[in-house]
């Protein structure tokens, strides 16, 4: 294909490089043709350690805002001068990823088709393709929100044949090096220092390893929080790489450890793509079906407490159950496991109320399996709008190659109530909060069909987007209640 | 016809409003008429002589025949005095206009010369009401007056070039105390300075009154709790030095009580600011003015002799009668609910602290529908029945809703050392003016300045005694059109002279009289928009876009809600924009 594509990502650190799924599927698509790459001018490093592109555009989100404050007429021209640089590159495609006023309006300058968050109405107004109406509609209800954020960028991109992945690094039988990332951007999402400190000295003690505390100048202070919260003998083998290491160096420093332990971070991401195997500690709002790290054969250990994914905004939790409920033991356990053996063959006694999932590849992109506890109802109306996802896209039903413990009657009560709600129209009547939270999304595709019809999207277009997704969720549920245990 | 009459008459049809505030005009104890040698009236206002002790004619002659004055061109002169200066010029035929800055020196020159040719021939315009004056006129000066009001001459300068006359804009810091009657008045003042246009800042030491009532539990060895006391105070003043440091206010303007002591008003003189203090009590019962008025730039007292003396005999001459006022937005008339009025209501209320002449006073009032609201009141007196909520303290909104659902409002000044009406009351409390503000009708003992203030028995009624009290209120019980009458003309007379925000604008112009030149000149800081406008060359695009954005848009996020409402697409110009905006956005909130 010809012209030129530009991307757009302008978040953060572990939003890039979960766009590198994204753009290896681009590069492997259509090899000759022009790819661009616009970030956040402070994320230069990842340049080297990213897909190749063709040329990469940075935008000083650091400087602009800064200039623009002090010196309004300088900072217009400057945006001006760098939006017509863009604009005059005559690109055929953008792809603009954030869901942003910024990354609309650059979007709108730059001109040229737009996939992705799309300018409407002179560029007052975004509009969703379907396929992200469809991952807008699952965040209203994100515990059965299982889209990956890479596979969501990914799947803007048209269909190939499969792109290649990065492989898992083989380390040789050297001294064991674990690294931690104790810090995460959210206290919500945190796991405590002290449950840190005390997997340090676990880990010191029952592997002999190295332990690294990777991250940033400003999380500093914790890893040293941290290291005197240890015995000597422990914290002689802890090394505190905190704002030590610029991200190219991060990125060799994972190579190099035979593990990653962090919460759901960009370091994580980073490590993921990278290849070095990484064990997620996600609470909070983390949910690994959405942001785990990407590839196969990851592990995540998930605080899954009712309240669980709750909101990223406003302050602390005022009772962070979450927080206690994965323990620094059983954390140490699964790095042994994971050290000696590669894998976690015999599940350690998880703690009540937590999960663990191993991610894997199927037809749509990455998914998670609990090791514990199977598949719940829950987990089945995901699949089931994952298989939604899947039909939008035009791509086969993901199927479900885990081995599946049959359903519990409880479960399976629901789902006939499920089936008859949406034989009945998607009208609830007296059901379940549960029944309720499971039919959101498809309410919430509704209503932004809708909005969508007002801000210009052809109608018929609308209705056959809405009927695709219920009939792929059908579908998708079907294959659960009339195959039995698939 | 006396000459007040004659000018009265003539000022009446021409002028209706001012001949009615002259007409109103109370002459204060400072200002004398004196004869000169040669028998003519000659003014002395405080201790400022208006005219020659000697000869008043002459110098006023003598003062026109030095000035340099174009043939024909229209006369401004600040200051009228008695009218010496003034009346050689009318009979010349001259336009001449007379900024006087007093009331009381206007309505003394219309009681002591005939000044009838002014009106026909130019005007006369009181303090800072420049309406009218003739454009590029040439402004003249009576020296005396200026010298007394050099705020005010200087502002006047300005109007006539010109300029907007807004007065400089400032950066100033309220500070009140921990807690009691200045604290709501320190929040008051703060909000009048914004109102007036300029930056101003409240520390409020509220949050700090706890700490403090708890030291005095701490222990019951005196002397260890005045040394925590003492360290408390000492904490709370490097608070302050602190914020003046970050705050760099131009004017400190501290209320009585705050918890300041010399050495620290001398430290923070020595950061910069001006240091005003509004010593808004009663000079023989507090004396701690004593140690603190040496200290700050200007002082303001409620009272003034022989408070004037006592403190001219101590050193400053850098003192001004400030009155209280009241603040409208906080006292205000209120539509109440059935369940408000019972809860609040009574034939008469009195709100205020249980001092001895109050509790001497009160007795004889018990026949009729009487509440009494406040604190530090004896329950166990035959008051007792009639003191609501235990003498709870009564917050200001419970007082506004107190002042609007009672029938009768008593206002009896306290005196901690009388028996009922205290006969040598001056000043008037806040309450007088609350409950004027509020529209509320009020029943009050005499003070020597109310009728400076208010019109007795116009805008406020009086009680001499407990048997005119009685019978005062027996009679407004059933005179209610009347009481409403009363309330109403005492509110809008307040709103029009004792409001804060009026009070604080005469604050400055005092403080600019008695500290000239002190205060910056510092124009208000340019709104967004017009920065944005002088920012871009006069055919840049962005002017274009800014075109049709109407006046009332002031800042950039206002600018970007008009063109969420524009319908053709965003132009390049509005595009950039609207970034720059998110960019200053993100970089509140800390992400995009």
């Amino acid at each position: 294909m010809e012209g030129k594509v530009l991307v757009v990502q302008l978040a953060r650190l572990g939003d890039l490089v979960q766009t590198w799924p994204l753009l290896r599927r681009l590069r492997h698509h259509d090899p000759g043709r022009h790819l661009e790459l616009l970030t956040d001018s402070r994320l230069r490093a990842l340049q080297t350690l990213g897909p190749e592109v063709d040329h990469h555009w940075e935008l000083d989100l650091a400087g602009l805002p800064l200039l623009a404050q002090r010196d309004f007429p300088s900072a217009y021209e400057r945006v001006r001068r760098w939006a017509n640089g863009l604009k005059n590159q005559g690109y055929d495609l953008v792809y603009n990823l954030n869901f942003s006023r910024l990354s609309l309006l650059l979007a709108y300058l730059v001109g040229g088709e737009v996939k992705g968050y799309q300018p409407v109405q002179g560029g007052r107004e975004f509009l969703r393709e379907p396929w992200l109406a469809l991952v807008f509609a699952l965040v209203h209800a994100r515990q059965v929100n299982r889209l990956h954020l890479s596979d969501v960028f990914r799947h803007l991109a048209p269909a190939t044949p499969p792109e290649p992945r990065p492989a898992t690094l083989a380390l040789g039988p050297k001294e064991p090096v674990i690294a931690l990332q104790v810090a995460t951007r959210h206290s919500r999402r945190t796991w405590p220092l002290e449950a840190f400190t005390r997997l340090a000295g676990l880990l010191v003690d029952r592997l002999g390893s190295q332990v690294w505390l990777v991250g940033t100048k400003a999380e500093r202070p914790q890893g040293e929080t941290l290291r005197r919260g240890l015995t000597p003998a422990h914290r002689e083998r802890v090394v505190n790489l905190q704002g030590k290491t610029d991200l190219q160096e991060l990125a060799a420093r994972l190579r190099e450890a035979h593990l990653l332990v962090s919460g759901d971070t960009g370091t994580l991401h980073l490590a993921a793509t990278l290849g070095t195997r990484t064990l997620g500690v996600f609470l909070g709002p983390a949910s690994c079906f959405e942001t785990g790290p990407y590839g196969d054969g990851h592990y995540v250990f998930q605080a899954k407490p009712p309240c669980h994914p709750c909101a990223e905004a406003g302050a602390g939790c005022p009772e962070p159950i979450c927080q206690a409920m994965i323990t620094p033991d059983a954390v140490a356990d699964l790095v042994v496991s994971l050290y000696t053996e590669g894998e976690v063959f015999t599940l350690p006694r998880l703690p009540a109320g937590t999960r663990l999932y191993r991610s894997f590849y199927d037809s749509l992109g990455v998914n998670y399996a609990s090791l514990k506890d199977g598949l719940r109802f829950i987990d089945l109306v995901g699949q089931a709008y994952r298989c939604a996802g899947a039909r939008l896209l035009g791509l086969t039903c993901p199927t479900w190659q885990i081995p599946f413990l049959p359903l519990g009657e409880e479960d399976r009560r629901n789902l006939e109530g499920l089936a008859a709600a949406l034989n009945n129209g998607g009208s609830l009547g007296m059901t379940s909060p549960l029944l309720a939270e499971a039919l959101t999304p498809l309410q919430a595709s509704r209503e932004e069909m809708h909005r969508q019809q007002l801000i210009g999207r052809d109608r018929d277009e609308a209705e056959t987007c809405l009927a695709s997704v219920v009939k792929g969720f059908r579908t998708g549920l079907q294959e659960f209640v009339t195959g039995g245990e698939p | 016809m006396n000459y007040w009459e004659k000018n009265y008459e003539i000022l009446k049809q021409q002028v209706p409003d001012l001949a009615e505030t002259l007409a109103k005009t109370h002459i204060p104890a400072d200002h004398q008429v004196l004869p000169s040698k040669t028998g003519l009236p000659s003014l002395k206002v405080g201790r400022q002589q208006l005219h020659s002790a000697y000869d008043p004619l002459a110098e006023g002659l003598a003062w026109v025949q030095a000035q340099d004055i174009e043939e024909a061109e229209p006369l401004v002169i600040f200051g009228l005095g008695l009218g010496y200066h003034v009346l050689p010029l009318l009979e010349a035929g001259r336009e001449v206009w007379v900024v006087e800055p007093s009331a009381a020196v206007a309505r003394l020159a219309l009681e002591h010369q005939d000044l009838t040719p002014l009106w026909a021939q130019g005007g006369l315009r009181l303090g800072r009401d420049f309406q009218g004056l003739p454009p590029g006129a040439r402004l003249l000066a009576h020296p005396p007056s200026r010298r007394l009001h050099p705020g005010l001459y200087q502002r006047l300068a300005a109007h006539l070039r010109g300029e907007s006359g807004a007065g400089a804009y400032l950066r100033i810091l309220v500070v009140g105390p921990l807690y009691g009657g200045s604290h709501p008045i320190a929040r008051s003042c703060a909000r009048a300075f914004s109102a007036l246009g300029h930056q101003a800042e409240l520390l409020d030491y509220a949050p700090f009154y706890q700490g403090y009532q708890i030291l005095q539990d701490v222990t019951a060895d005196k002397s260890t709790e005045n040394r925590l006391t003492q360290e408390l105070l000492t904490f709370l003043g490097e608070i302050l030095v602190a914020r003046v440091r970050d705050f760099r206010p131009d004017l400190v303007f501290l209320l009585a009580q705050a918890p300041v002591e010399p050495r620290l008003l001398r430290r923070l003189s020595s950061e910069g600011p001006l240091l005003a203090y509004w010593f808004v009590e009663a000079f023989q019962v507090f004396p701690y003015w004593r140690d603190l008025a040496p200290e700050v730039d200007v002082f303001f007292t409620i009272q003034r002799e022989p408070f004037f003396r006592e403190l001219s005999e101590l050193g400053p001459k850098n003192f001004a009668f400030l009155p209280l006022a009241a603040d409208p937005e906080v006292y205000r008339p209120l539509n109440l609910t059935p369940e408000e009025i019972r809860q609040f209501g009574a034939a008469v209320s009195f709100v205020g602290a249980g001092y001895r002449n109050r509790r001497e006073f009160f007795p004889g009032l018990l026949d009729f529908d009487f509440r009494i609201w406040g604190s530090d009141w004896n329950l166990n007196s035959p008051l007792g029945p009639f003191i609501q909520n235990h003498g709870a303290r009564v917050s200001e909104e419970e007082a506004v809703k107190i002042f609007n659902a009672s029938r009768i409002n008593l206002n009896l000044h306290s005196s901690p050392y009388h028996l009922a009406i205290n006969p040598e009351g001056d000043y008037v409390n806040p309450r007088t003016f609350d409950l004027a503000a509020a529209g509320a009708f009020q029943l009050v003992d005499p003070r020597a300045q109310l009728s400076e203030f208010f019109q007795p028995e116009e805008e406020v009624a009086l009680f001499h005694d407990l048997t005119e009290a009685r019978d005062k209120i027996a009679f407004y019980l059933s005179h209610g059109e009347e009481c409403i009458r009363m309330a109403r003309q005492g509110r809008k007379r307040c709103l029009r002279d004792h409001t804060y925000n009026v009070r604080l604008e005469q604050a400055l112009d005092l403080i600019a009289d008695l500290c000239p030149g002190k205060l910056p000149q510092r124009s208000p800081p340019e709104k967004p928009l017009e920065q944005l406008r002088r920012g871009f060359p006069a055919d840049h695009p962005v002017q274009a876009m800014l075109q049709p954005v109407p006046p009332e848009v002031e800042d950039l996020s206002q600018l970007v809600d008009t063109l969420r409402e524009r319908d053709e697409p965003l132009t390049e110009s509005e595009a950039i924009f609207w970034l720059l905006h998110e960019f200053q956005q993100g970089l509140e909130r800390g992400r995009f």
